[in-house]
């Protein structure tokens, strides 16, 4: 293998990876929408468990965590959003770029096997330049994915604790 | 208003879009992203000496867009003119 055919498979292959990865964040965003889905129901079921109309300092220190959990929440979902939110993926050049390249490169270079080694890097190049695109695109949306989750676990640890206080409401002035 | 939101939801794309064809917003977004890119191109032809520089296409999911190489004239990027007050730059600061 020459070291251009090299170039281009190690670039291609890093490309490929990230391009999967993408669509591995992607269908990773099923365990946090579940978890949300749930974290909601339990909002509904604490709320009427809460008297607001003559509250004591129990029911006071209840709402306020469910009100913290609602904060975490919402900002979880904007975070769960946010890794869908206007990806834009690039492709490696297409058919009419490549040809255009091979034409650009004939009329400098007369060795065929030169001119396809310099096709070769060319394409390396805009592997290359995918890749990093999406690495960096992937790394970030993987953190907005794994903040939104860690969100929604500690609304839901907020909530269990507030449920823990429900028993304990008629005991609190 | 509620249609407009139902005829967006409900169209259908047979094919990719042109630049000309995309919202503004759209636009103006992967118009951005095209000079970024101008610059990446830009390092890995000088990186790898090549005579060509490698050119990518940009794919925009959300508006089912398709911006080739050849289409960055239609979102303003004008390559050759940019590369002109480049190489005019270069020369004059050389010359300083």
């Amino acid at each position: 293998m020459t070291p251009a055919g090299f170039r281009l498979d190690i670039t291609r292959e890093m490309f490929r990876v990230q391009r999967q990865r993408r669509d591995d964040i992607r269908a990773g965003l099923a365990t946090p929408v579940a978890a949300l889905a749930f974290s909601v129901f339990n909002l509904a079921t604490l709320a009427p468990l809460v008297d607001l109309a003559a509250p004591t300092a129990l029911d006071v220190a209840i709402w306020a965590l469910a009100l913290f959990a609602v904060v975490a929440l919402v900002a979880a979902c904007l975070l769960i959003v946010r890794v869908e939110w206007r990806f834009i993926y690039l492709d490696p050049p297409d058919l009419e770029a490549i040809v255009e390249a091979e034409r650009q490169l004939a009329e400098r270079i007369g060795d065929p096997d030169e001119r396809l080694e310099r096709l070769r890097d060319y394409m390396a190049g805009a592997y290359d330049i995918g890749y990093r695109r999406y690495f960096a695109e992937n790394e970030q949306r993987a953190r907005d994915r794994t903040y939104g989750l860690r969100l929604i676990i500690l609304a839901l640890a907020v909530l269990m604790f507030a449920f823990t206080l429900v028993p304990l409401a008629g005991m609190v002035p | 208003m509620t249609l407009g939101l139902f005829g967006r939801l409900a169209a259908r794309a047979r094919y990719h879009r042109e630049a000309r064809d995309l919202p503004r917003r759209s636009r103006t977004r992967i118009y951005r992203e095209l000079l970024e890119l101008r610059e990446e191109e830009r390092a890995m032809q000088s990186l790898l000496r090549l005579p060509v520089r490698p050119r990518i296409s940009v794919v925009d999911e959300e508006n089912i867009a398709l911006l080739r190489p050849a289409d960055r004239l239609g979102l303003g990027v004008d390559e050759a003119l940019a590369d002109a007050h480049e190489e005019v730059r270069r020369r004059s600061g050389d010359g300083g």
